[in-house]
């Protein structure tokens, strides 16, 4: 067997438990049913705006809560029935092996990233190509943090605890930059109780960089290309730090 | 094995479970339907007259409770950013350390450098340090008018008490209802007045926000300046004394200091609010004078918009 076995598997495990089509019924049911959330009958070109919000909604859900759960899955997968003794009996490394799952996991978040953003700017209202790309790109990148936690974390946990503390980074990491920004800005605050929350400030992975919802709604224009560098490195070397992570807990097991 | 043993004891415990469940829905969807019919209403308001007429069955009951209230504020945080078209407030305040300020520059890369206004209905909006456009839909703004409309609506029902809800629900409505809509828009003001008056006597800043409704109530009678002004003029200096004695009364038994962020400044800003147009009105009725009656009226409304659109 070769060393891509392992991705061509988990892709073929995906494939044959047509949990795909979950995700395809659920983008063409937003796709036919978003209109009826706003008054289209009053102004029908409401129906590309509600389409185009509901489809990046859905991919953000799907990104930051049903692929962590699949992963964490199959992670666990992987512990339960001991495939490393195959795989390494194979001839494939460690390291190999953690790249090739964390790489299956990262495709999926790729292909939902992509595929949601593509289904939202043909549907949505009119938006500049390059903007759409940027929307894709920093999505994707976003969405991929987690995942190479998740699989080091899966070789600990069982699947439903990884997929909690997945759900929790994603959270965090969209959400909290805000309230730390808010809390620091409180009237009444120390010094050195803003200094503690820009700490927190600095050291939360920001990935609500990549939640591009209201880019995509409200049809911004494209980042300036420096700044878009900028961000997608930001987010690469977030996904760096916790594949480190997640490969320590993998080979520590 | 705590419930091993005697299958007749664990389904006797299954079915007072079950019972116990069902009694406790149906009480909490009967509380639902009544906080959302007649019964929540204040004496005298008739049906229809409140803009949310039929009932409604919630079977969650959470309107006007902690949640409630919380959903409410995020679904005000949700229509400001909905009103500006998604486009995130600038911080006030500068970060303290150099990689901050530049994650910070990342962040606001990504969003337009203008401040846009869906009420304002414009097309293309041009502003911001590098002159930057941004051109925006007929359709992108229709589609956050009636986000924010329901986002507003919403907060309303989770929590009447909101000021804010209520002062966007008011004005959104003046401007698009005719004249018979005024009475509902005072009963809806009053509904919300009964809902802050029932702690009235523990925060100070909810008197001073009855006060502030009760400037709306004025405005949206089109500023009557007889009778109605000094009826206004007496109930503002009542809310200002009454405000001040309980915060004095709060600090005398040290809990104004621990309250929550922000509360003391609510009360502040509140209070100069209703102050300044207590003032205004005073100098206004002692001058007397009919030529610049149109002018001061003109002014006290400027000053009360520009209250609305912070």
């Amino acid at each position: 067997m070769n060393r891509r076995g392992v991705t061509s598997i988990v892709w073929a495990q995906w494939r044959d438990g047509y949990g795909w089509m979950l995700l395809i019924c659920a983008y063409a049911i937003s796709l036919i049913a978003a209109p009826a959330l706003v008054p289209w009958e009053v102004a029908p070109e409401l129906g590309s705006a509600a389409r185009a919000q509901v489809v990046y909604s859905l991919t953000f859900v799907v990104c930051a809560i049903v692929l962590p759960a699949m992963v964490a899955d199959i992670g666990s997968a992987q512990r339960a029935n001991n495939y490393r003794t195959y795989w390494r009996a194979q001839g494939l490394s460690d390291g190999e092996y953690y790249l090739r799952l964390c790489g299956a996991g990262v495709g999926f978040v790729g292909c939902v990233s992509f595929g949601g953003t593509l289904i939202a700017w043909i549907a949505g209202p009119s938006m500049p190509i390059q903007a759409a790309l940027q929307a894709g790109v920093l999505s994707a990148l976003a969405g991929c943090v987690v995942i190479p936690l998740v699989v080091g974390l899966s070789q600990r946990l069982n699947a439903a605890a990884t997929t909690i503390v997945a759900v929790l980074m994603n959270a965090v990491g969209y959400y909290l930059p805000a309230s730390a920004d808010a809390a620091r800005q409180m009237p009444g605050i120390t010094i050195g109780e803003r200094l503690t929350w820009e700490v927190v400030y600095l050291v939360t992975p920001q990935l609500r960089i990549g939640d591009q919802a209201s880019r995509i709604t409200f049809g911004w224009p494209p980042v300036d290309v420096a700044w878009f560098l900028s961000a997608a490195a930001y987010l690469g070397g977030w996904v760096v730090i916790s594949g480190g992570v997640g490969y320590v807990l993998w080979r520590k097991r | 094995m705590c419930f091993g043993g005697n299958v007749k004891i664990k389904l006797m415990l299954a079915v007072s479970l079950a019972l116990a469940v069902v009694a406790q829905s149906a009480v909490v969807v009967a509380r639902g339907i009544w906080l959302e019919t007649a019964g929540s209403r204040p004496d005298g308001v008739t049906e229809g007259s409140v803009p949310f007429s039929h009932a409604r069955i919630n079977p969650f009951a959470i309107n006007e409770s902690g949640i409630g209230k919380l959903l409410a504020d995020i679904a005000i945080m949700g229509s400001d950013s909905v009103e500006h078209m998604g486009i995130p407030r600038v911080s006030g305040t500068e970060f303290l350390t150099l990689p901050a300020m530049w994650l910070d520059r990342l962040w606001r890369s990504g969003v337009p450098p203008i401040h846009i206004h869906a009420s304002d209905g414009e097309i293309t909006a041009v502003g911001g340090s590098e002159g930057d456009e941004l051109e925006m839909g007929a359709a992108q703004i229709a589609a956050a008018r009636q986000k924010n409309k329901s986002l507003v609506e919403n907060a309303y029902r989770l929590n009447p008490g909101n000021p804010q809800a209520l002062t966007i629900i008011l004005w959104q409505r003046f401007e698009s209802a005719g004249e018979d809509a005024r009475v509902d828009l005072g009963s809806l003001a009053d509904y919300s007045i009964s809902v802050l008056a029932r702690d009235e006597e523990h925060w100070p800043e909810h008197t001073l926000q009855i006060a502030s409704i009760q400037i709306d109530k004025w405005h949206l009678a089109g500023r009557p300046m007889g009778e109605e002004l000094d009826a206004l003029m007496s109930e503002l200096r009542e809310a200002l004394d009454k405000a001040e004695k309980t915060k004095r009364h709060l600090e005398a038994i040290g809990r104004w200091a621990a309250r929550v962020p922000g509360a003391q400044e609510q009360y502040e800003h509140l209070h100069m609010y209703a102050r300044n147009l207590l003032r205004m009105a005073e100098s206004f009725r002692s001058s007397a004078g009919s030529s610049v009656a149109g002018s001061k009226t003109k002014a006290l409304g400027e000053n009360t918009s520009a209250h609305e659109n912070e």
